[in-house]
């Protein structure tokens, strides 16, 4: 599934039972619906470990942000989480500007990320 | 409409709309680069602003009449230590100033969501101060000032 404009874009892949979400462009305000559509997507396939990769994302504001709290507590409910991995460090400034990475695990590499879910 | 004695630098008008805030960063970040902040501190602007703006869309257009059009209106100004940008709206007035920081480990031990635009504000920009519209001039005006670095 691919949630796309010309600001922002959203693909998923599963990988070893992981539902790998890949970011790309700025994630605001405008095209925060697309990333909560593409994680509700997710839950209502009754999945709840989903990994969200950053490499390709340029930008996020309070508005991405938002899109993660609001499912945290339902895929942790389900045994499940969401762990970020592989930000840009402009981004990454801004999750630990709040101290997300109190709250959300975030791992340097995506592969990592996926072994803390099978392990 | 700004109120204060800086050197004018510019101005621009974005219809109140989310799709605008890709644009309105890109204005913050290209003044705030040729004004004299360094790539870091234009970013840091260029996010609070998106945020005041990203408030404004999300509750100021629906406080707006549709007949009226609904803009911000972004004036940049500059002195020798500081870069200004003034936000200016036509919306119903809303100070961010009124509006506590939250505590962040209660709002993570709660899973709360939402209201972290105006928290991610003050932590970016040095002063913050705001000015209702009245029966003279009918637009708010949002005034964040962050230091110019030499």
């Amino acid at each position: 599934m691919i949630e796309q404009n010309n600001k922002f874009s959203v693909s998923s892949i599963e990988k070893q039972g992981v539902n790998c979400l890949y970011l790309s462009g700025y994630l605001d305000a405008h095209t925060a619906p697309d990333l909560e559509s593409a994680i509700e997507h997710i839950i209502k396939q009754g999945k709840s470990k989903i990994l969200v990769n950053f490499r390709d994302l340029d930008y996020i504001s309070s508005a991405g942000l938002g899109v993660f709290m609001a499912f945290i507590e339902e895929v942790r409910e389900k045994g499940g989480d969401i762990k970020l991995a592989d930000m840009k460090p402009k981004v990454f400034s801004v999750f630990d500007l709040l101290g997300f990475p109190l709250l959300f695990d975030v791992e340097k590499e995506e592969f990592s990320a996926i072994m803390k879910f099978t392990n | 409409m700004n109120f204060n004695n800086n050197t004018y630098q510019t101005e621009a008008r974005f219809k109140c709309d989310s799709n605008e805030l890709v644009n309105i960063r890109e204005f913050v970040i290209s003044q705030a680069l040729y004004i004299g902040l360094n790539e870091d501190e234009a970013f840091k602007v260029s996010l609070a602003v998106d945020e005041a703006c990203s408030n404004l869309v999300k509750h100021g257009k629906k406080r707006t009449s549709i007949e009226n059009n609904c803009y911000i209106y972004l004036d940049v100004y500059s002195n020798q230590n500081q870069f200004i940008v003034e936000i200016h709206d036509k919306s119903e007035s809303f100070n961010p100033n009124s509006v506590p920081s939250p505590d962040m480990q209660e709002y993570f031990k709660q899973f709360k969501h939402g209201g972290l635009g105006i928290h991610i504000m003050r932590s970016l920009i040095d002063d913050i101060s705001y000015i209702p519209a009245t029966n003279e001039n009918a637009y708010n005006t949002l005034q964040l000032k962050k230091a110019i670095i030499k």
